[in-house]
């Protein structure tokens, strides 16, 4: 280990910064949104505690607290009701064999799931990419992918003893599985002193079902707060950024679909568009401070602007059977509104169900169809979309 | 949700809360491997806090409206109470015996408490075991889909492999009868002993009753007496039916005993030992109607009458309680030796 540091320090020129630097300019269409991924000689190992990861070029990632579907923990509301928007700072390298991703996050308190305890949660952080991505591929659900684009997901946990590393793959909120995705190491480690993790993930570029070697890679994370209650679906999240690999061809083609309307790509009125929002939208959506529709009736859209792009929000506008978002459990909402026969059941509400499932599978979503919007309009609606979460609404209740 | 439903009554007048359903259900599966806590089958002493402490405020079921509640996930150092052993080797040596930690919880942690002033103090005992729902607050909560309801008899079970611990189950359940298992990092469960009843045997809690109170068979099988005491004479409700998650374990509510006594220790007629209210607040709005139609039954025995359900709750023979088989084929529960002997012997 001692000498594989001494050999990652032996090539790079620069002192390890003290504190993460902002990501140039990088890539222009999507600045902000990429994470640089510079060449080391391997091997690389998950080491937290190496000094060698300081040096490589740190993005910081805002994630948002998870708002979308609603899950039912008091205490997790609770914590919810007050949650701010967060920060990741993620590094990333290659040795042309292996990947490795650095996270580090503030956390004023290590929370591990005790041995004993029944309401105890630890700490947690977790990459997501997709099985399928490049031109002509749209990006899956952020929330744990789709049927059509599921995703392989890396969580690493605090546990009473270490940290506990799972693979699984996506294909919707809750739907996770378990599964062997090729060899991973992560560790993770609380510094006291900066009252922060590091988690670190080494794992190959072609592993699993996996190939990475390109030049525009997407990749979203998440982050859990024990100490919130946070587990499973009550987590922050971030949208899908995109590792831009050193050495390996650039799609431009790819680079462009996924830059639309972002920068100054998009010139929307805001104010125009949150009058359409509020015109139509909100008679299901939440969002922010705009609670008129109920609990579940579709996403809540309080955060959407963190965890979208423009691209994926004009697709849900224009297409939204195109682009499905995965129902919760749709038995949180009983029908009562015909009286019960002895010993029959509470149906399902299906004014909560999102979609209605076609004879041949097929998903309609019932979101009506915006294809006849004015350009303009669809620009400023989009434009609007992207403002939320990126600052706490006031006055917001769980 | 279900195609047959297996359900539970529990005669209440019966139980004297010996606590052998709760040991016969612990020795058979939660006495080890991080479940030591756990009482998938409890006795509580009412009124009290019941196990784990506060579960009636603990949120979870659905509201009017319809919609999942919110719900807490009790701890286990407060609402569950931490399990503490006695140094009882230490004592057999003359040492004072006290318990390994502090006491502050437990199962029928208020089986002293009671209420009322002697002469008129009551109280009574409240078996719980899982409700197997019809609408189980668990499955609707779990955001994993890892919690079902057995199609052939509705038992509510969470798949393992599909459980990542992560507790919602626990907050949406308004009995707080899924428990966390912090050693295997999974939710478990009462499973209605399913590989019991898969066996023609009733489960645990119900074959162990010394009071002969718990009946267990389908709410389609007319001819049992589940059926029988909640469908047709409709003496067994719900526990907190409001809670909306259509539970399938009924208790025929305790009767509210022998009149209270005045200040000259004389009876007052008409008055109730146990306040009605209080029954109400746990089966609904019920009682009363099942209360006048045990007075009138009763009525009928001490007259000499025959009274049906009167024969039916006293359960002359214990493998008449239990019919895990079909309408055509009951299936009655054989017990022991005297009823293979009459399989096999025919008398």
């Amino acid at each position: 280990m001692r000498t594989l540091l001494a050999a990652i320090l032996a090539t790079l020129a620069v002192p390890a910064p003290a504190a993460p630097v902002p990501s140039p300019g990088g890539l222009p269409p999507l600045a902000g949104e990429t994470i640089a991924v510079r060449q080391l000689p391997g091997p690389l190992a998950a080491d937290p505690a190496s000094p060698a990861w300081d040096a490589l070029q740190a993005t910081r990632v805002l994630v948002a607290p998870q708002r979308t579907i609603r899950l039912n923990d008091r205490k997790a509301n609770a914590a919810l009701a007050t949650a701010p928007l967060r920060e990741l700072t993620v590094r990333a390298a290659t040795d042309g064999r292996d990947l490795v991703v650095v996270v580090d996050w503030n956390d004023a308190s290590e929370d591990r799931a005790p041995p004993d305890a029944t309401d105890g949660y630890g700490d947690g952080v977790a990459l997501q990419l997709p099985f399928r991505f490049g031109a002509g591929t749209r990006l899956p659900y952020v929330g744990m992918g789709d049927e059509q684009q599921p995703v392989a997901v890396f969580l690493l946990r605090a546990g009473p003893r270490g940290s506990e590393v799972r693979q699984a793959r996506g294909a919707g909120f809750g739907s996770t599985v378990r599964a062997d995705l090729g060899p991973v190491q992560a560790a993770m480690r609380y510094d006291p002193q900066r009252l922060g993790w590091r988690a670190v993930f080494v794992r190959p570029l072609v592993a699993g079902g996996l190939d990475l070697r390109r030049g525009l890679v997407p990749l979203a994370l998440a982050a859990w707060d024990g100490g919130r209650a946070e587990r499973g679906g009550n987590k922050a999240l971030s949208g899908w950024k995109f590792l831009r690999l050193d050495g390996f061809p650039l799609d431009e083609t790819y680079l462009a679909e996924q830059a639309w309307g972002r920068g100054a790509g998009l010139r929307g009125d805001v104010k125009h568009g949150q009058a359409l929002f509020e015109e139509s939208c909100t008679i299901c959506h939440r969002a922010g401070p705009q609670r008129a529709a109920a609990t579940g009736l579709a996403p809540d859209l309080s955060e959407i602007g963190v965890i979208a792009s423009p691209g994926y929000l004009r697709a849900s506008l224009l297409a939204p059977s195109e682009v499905i978002v995965p129902n919760p459990n749709p038995r949180q909402h009983q029908d009562r509104s015909k009286p019960l026969a002895v010993g029959a059941t509470w149906p399902v509400d299906d004014g909560y169900v999102w979609y209605a499932v076609e004879p041949d599978g097929r998903k309609t979503s019932s979101m009506p169809d915006s294809s006849a919007l004015p350009p303009q309009d669809l620009a400023d609606l989009v434009s609007y979309l992207m403002t939320l979460g990126a600052v706490p609404p006031a006055g917001r209740s769980p | 949700m279900s195609t047959r439903q297996l359900a539970m009554v529990m005669d209440l007048n019966k139980c004297i809360g010996c606590q052998t359903c709760t040991v016969s259900c612990k020795t058979q599966w939660t006495n080890r491997s991080g479940r030591e806590y756990m009482y998938w089958n409890n006795v509580e002493t009412r009124p009290g806090a019941g196990y784990p402490a506060g579960w009636e405020q603990a949120g979870g079921g659905f509201d009017a409206a319809g919609a999942l509640r919110d719900g807490t996930v009790p701890s286990r150092s407060g609402a569950y109470g931490t399990p503490w052993d006695f140094n009882l080797d230490e004592a057999a040596l003359g040492k004072e015996i006290r318990p390994d930690s502090e006491p502050r919880h437990g199962p029928n942690w208020d089986e002293d408490v009671g209420a009322g002033e002697f002469p008129n103090a009551w109280h009574f005992y409240l078996p719980r075991i899982c409700n197997h729902c019809s609408s189980p607050g668990c499955l609707a909560a779990c955001p994993r889909g890892a919690i079902f309801k057995r199609d052939q008899d509705g038992v509510v079970l969470v798949d393992q492999a599909r459980c990542e611990g992560l507790r919602y189950c626990v907050a949406g359940c308004p009995y707080k009868k899924v428990y966390f298992n912090p050693r295997v990092f999974k939710s478990e469960k009462c499973i209605l002993c399913f590989p019991r009843v898969e066996k023609g045997l009733a489960p645990a809690c119900a074959q162990q009753c010394v009071g002969r109170l718990r009946f267990v068979g389908y709410l389609d099988d007319e001819a049992g007496q589940v059926h029988q005491l909640v469908r047709r004479w409709q003496v067994a409700l719900p526990l907190h039916a409001e809670f909306g998650t259509q539970p399938n374990v009924f208790y025929v509510p305790p009767l509210p005993g022998p009149p209270r006594f005045d200040a000259q220790g004389r009876p007052i007629a008409g008055s109730e030992r146990i306040p009605v209210s209080h029954l109400e607040g746990l089966f609904g709005p019920g009682v009363k109607k099942v209360l006048a139609t045990l007075e009138a039954e009763m009525k009928k025995k001490r007259a000499g009458k025959p009274s049906e359900l009167m024969d039916l709750l006293i359960a002359f023979k214990q493998e008449e309680m239990f019919r895990l088989g079909t309408p055509s084929d009951p299936g009655l529960v054989q017990l022991g030796r005297r009823g293979i002997r009459s399989v096999e012997g025919g008398h």
